[in-house]
């Protein structure tokens, strides 16, 4: 790949490395636009100071002065990728979820009830669609009934939530020694390992929603603006 | 090749804080900042306009003086316009005395100077004024700006009010949230850490968290209503106390359009009064015969109107906290700016959110201004500012197929960003498609716009794959495309909010705009110089004319002498002297002005 503006060999995605002009990127790689080697373990800001290191290099305000709309919407450009990317994999379970989908994994994942709450879908259905009533129909005072049974699910979607996060770490090391077996470069894993991920992503979808509709109960009905 | 650091030409960016009531224009001088004023002396530049039926136009002090003669003829409060809802101004009566054109549903239309114009025109027009008093004040060439805007401007919003910039002469234009600006002023002052600010006026709130380091500050995320302004309340207290007229049997009285703008200005020293001092009265006269009816307001009243208001801000801030994971303690500090926090029940609500009091020092109207200024010296790669990464002005969601709102990008994202999405259709041979997209500005889910793809190729349902990208520009500014993924050419798609145009129609305004002619600038500055005097001496003459009680001796010597100088110079004369003519004559003028307006007040009002 050549700078579109010094024609010089690029060694970074972004940006020219010679004369420092911002490039458009073509395909969609978030590990690859922030110049890092594609490993789900990451240190509190690990990826952030990649993030922050290019945002200064790129941001179209920093072009501003040129009046050239051609460097400007290259800069535009580059730093849409640069967010879409930070977007995706600065938050441990997106990147995750964002290797999966790269390597074709998660078409099949569907939200699939956790072993340890199988027995308690019933009641959880059952509570949620009482408080969704209760919130509709504006009635306070259901809708406090039921807030000690929203308290004892949400302990119980959050333990097998934690159960999940095991799981995670667990793939999370087993990729992150492929990648460093694929000197940095993205790794090919084992049958057994998507296996794994994708009962994971099922999961961990599922327990999510969960939590968001526990949360949305959760919330006091109050007439509308 | 283009080079970094390069600069083509000495114009740089001004920063103008668009207000509800004011405006303030601010540009750098050497270390510090100074604030453009119009010719008498005001740098609080009134954002109020007027347009005669015979095609003339008053704006900011001259349109403000001029109010109580042409009510109908003059919009205050001319930034809620892209916000506004025609019901709701229909609701305001005689509040609000321009005639509302009901022959488009699709968005608002105001019969004003003559004919029905839309809000981009009437902003775009206000606009002009302020640029060419910056330009006036500055004596040089203004065509970049950094201009703040209210965070719950929608995209479709932000990318009209950018239009209208351009529309005035604005070649370079960047916006920046209003609490944005606010922390920025503070960052500038040498403030690092993590930052709440809320910035509440007239006509808006809203409130931010930012990270504020060395070189950068990151936007955590923001949250703002357009329902939760100031003038809400002035509204409120002037139709109470438009009732107690009419009960007591004063309808009828003529002039109602002039009542009712100086009851809202009486209206909003009285909320003030209210809050400083615990009661205000307001009194009018509705004839000669008549007995004045009288009524004195008490902090009770005022509160009633304030806490529902009070309670919505201060429930936004708290989903905002929740939303980044932070606890009421967790910020290192809090800014609080605009109009409505100088009431002490308003500001205690936010305190309260935030665990902490208020930062001393921001409370000026100027705070924004200066802040929006420390963006305008990084574009001008005077690099000792930081640089500012905003976030989403609002969550974007679209409906899925249970009728639950999906959130696609959320409000702690950065712009300029992307997203995007695989839709189909489901019936044979469906050739068109539209997606609800819905914003959230902190309290609910809200329809923003139906983006409408149209000349799918057909096929059979659910064959097409139609991929749609959406883009946020650094501004805010949505785009959308699409296309048909077997096929290479894009699919047209229109973005349709509830009220307002349509992302195509701003588009095709903005590529009719006439080229940008380089003409010759203290050409247009004598004409400019020009046009506003004689506006002034036209004026002076209907003053002279009607009400030249107001006018001392001393006064009336002053002014005549100011007038003989100013149209001495008038035509042929040097730049220089014009301006300072012109500004000698307008401040001699200004207590008058001010004098007729408290007048026609006072045998209203009290």
């Amino acid at each position: 790949m050549k700078c579109w503006n010094c024609q010089n060999a690029l060694d970074e995605v972004i940006i020219c490395g010679r004369c420092g002009m911002p490039q458009m990127v073509g395909s969609f790689n978030p590990f690859g636009i922030l110049n890092i080697p594609p490993r789900l373990h990451w240190d509190e800001g690990g990826v952030r100071t990649a993030y922050e290191r290019l945002a200064l290099r790129c941001h179209p305000d920093l072009f501003r002065a040129h009046r050239d709309e051609r460097v400007l919407s290259a800069a535009s450009s580059a730093m849409r990728a640069i967010n879409d990317a930070f977007r995706e994999i600065r938050e441990p379970v997106r990147r995750l979820r964002y290797v999966l989908a790269a390597v074709g994994q998660t078409q099949g994942a569907t939200r699939t009830v956790p072993a340890s709450l199988q027995d308690s879908v019933q009641i959880i259905e059952r509570v949620l669609t009482t408080v969704d009533e209760a919130r509709k129909a504006g009635d306070r005072v259901a809708w406090e009934g039921e807030q000690d049974h929203l308290a004892s699910l949400l302990v119980k979607i959050e333990k097998a939530r934690e159960r999940t996060a095991e799981t995670m770490r667990a793939l999370v090391s087993e990729w992150d020694g492929g990648v460093e077996s694929a000197n940095n470069d993205w790794p090919d894993m084992s049958e057994d390992w998507m296996n794994r991920a994708m009962t994971w992503a099922g999961e961990r979808e599922y327990l999510d929603s969960m939590i968001n509709r526990v949360e949305e109960a959760g919330r006091p009905p109050e007439e509308s603006e | 090749m283009a080079q970094l650091g390069q600069k083509s030409s000495d114009e740089t960016f001004v920063a103008v804080d668009f207000g509800t009531s004011a405006s303030r224009i601010a540009y750098s001088r050497g270390e510090g900042h100074a604030l453009v004023a119009e010719l008498n002396g005001e740098t609080e530049i009134p954002s109020v306009l007027t347009l005669s039926p015979e095609g003339g136009m008053l704006a900011g002090v001259d349109a403000r003086n001029h109010q109580a003669i042409f009510p109908s003829e003059t919009l205050i409060g001319l930034k809620s316009l892209f916000s506004a809802d025609p019901e709701e101004l229909r609701g305001r009566g005689h509040l609000f005395p321009q005639k509302i054109d009901s022959s488009s549903d699709q968005f608002l239309r105001l019969e004003i100077g003559g004919r029905p114009r839309t809000p981009l025109e009437l902003i775009a027009l206000y606009l002009l004024h302020l640029r060419q008093t910056a330009e006036v004040g500055m004596n040089r060439v203004v065509e970049s700006a950094v201009f703040t805007v209210p965070v719950s401007f929608t995209p479709l919003e932000r990318q009209a009010f950018r239009l209208a910039a351009r529309m005035a002469g604005f070649q370079r234009v960047r916006l920046l949230d209003e609490p944005v600006a606010v922390a920025l002023a503070a960052i500038s002052r040498g403030v690092r850490g993590r930052l709440a600010v809320a910035s509440w006026g007239a006509g808006y709130f809203g409130a931010t968290v930012v990270e504020a380091q060395q070189d950068m500050v990151q936007v955590l995320a923001s949250v703002g209503s357009s329902r939760l302004g100031g003038a809400r309340i002035d509204d409120a207290l002037a139709q109470d106390f438009l009732e107690r007229v009419r009960a007591a049997g004063g309808e009828g009285f003529a002039h109602e359009a002039t009542v009712a703008r100086h009851l809202l200005e009486a209206a909003r020293h009285a909320k003030q009064e209210i809050a400083a001092r615990g009661k205000a009265v307001l009194q009018l006269r509705s004839g000669k015969e008549k007995k004045p009816v009288r009524h004195t307001y008490q902090a009770g009243d005022l509160n009633q109107w304030l806490d529902p208001l009070a309670t919505k801000a201060a429930g936004l801030c708290r989903g905002l906290l929740q939303e980044l994971s932070l606890g009421s303690g967790d910020v290192d500090m809090l800014l609080l700016a605009g109009g409505m926090v100088q009431i002490e029940a308003a500001a205690a609500s936010l305190r309260e959110v935030f665990g902490r009091d208020p930062e001393p020092g921001y409370g000026s109207l100027e705070t924004a201004v200066t802040g929006a200024l420390v963006r305008a010296r990084f574009l001008e790669r005077e690099l000792a500012e930081p640089l500012v990464l905003d976030a989403m002005p609002m969550a974007l969601g679209i409906e899925g197929q249970t009728g639950h709102i999906n959130t696609l990008q959320a409000r702690t994202e950065r712009i300029p960003a992307s997203k995007v999405e695989l839709f189909t259709t489901y019936l044979e041979k469906q050739t068109e498609v539209a997606i609800q997209l819905y914003g959230h500005r902190g309290q609910q889910w809200e329809r923003l716009a139906a983006a409408e793809i149209a000349k799918i190729p057909p096929m059979k349902g659910n064959q097409p794959k139609i991929e749609v990208t959406l883009t946020f520009d650094e501004d805010g500014v949505l785009n959308a495309s699409a296309r048909e993924m077997s096929k290479s050419k894009p699919l047209a798609v229109e973005l349709r909010p509830p009220h307002g145009m349509t992302g195509n129609e701003l588009r095709s305004i903005e590529e009719e705009l006439p080229p940008h002619a380089e003409e010759d600038f203290s050409e247009r500055l004598r004409e400019e110089l020009r046009v506003r005097g004689q506006l002034l001496l036209g004026t002076l003459g209907v003053v002279a004319s009607r009400h030249a009680s107001v006018m001392t001796r001393d006064e009336k010597h002053i002014i005549v002498s100011k007038t003989r100088d100013f149209e001495e110079v008038l035509e042929g004369g040097d730049i220089d002297e014009m301006r300072s003519c012109s500004r000698e004559l307008a401040e001699a003028a200004q207590p008058v002005m001010q004098r007729v307006l408290d007048k026609s007040l006072e045998t209203l009002l009290r």
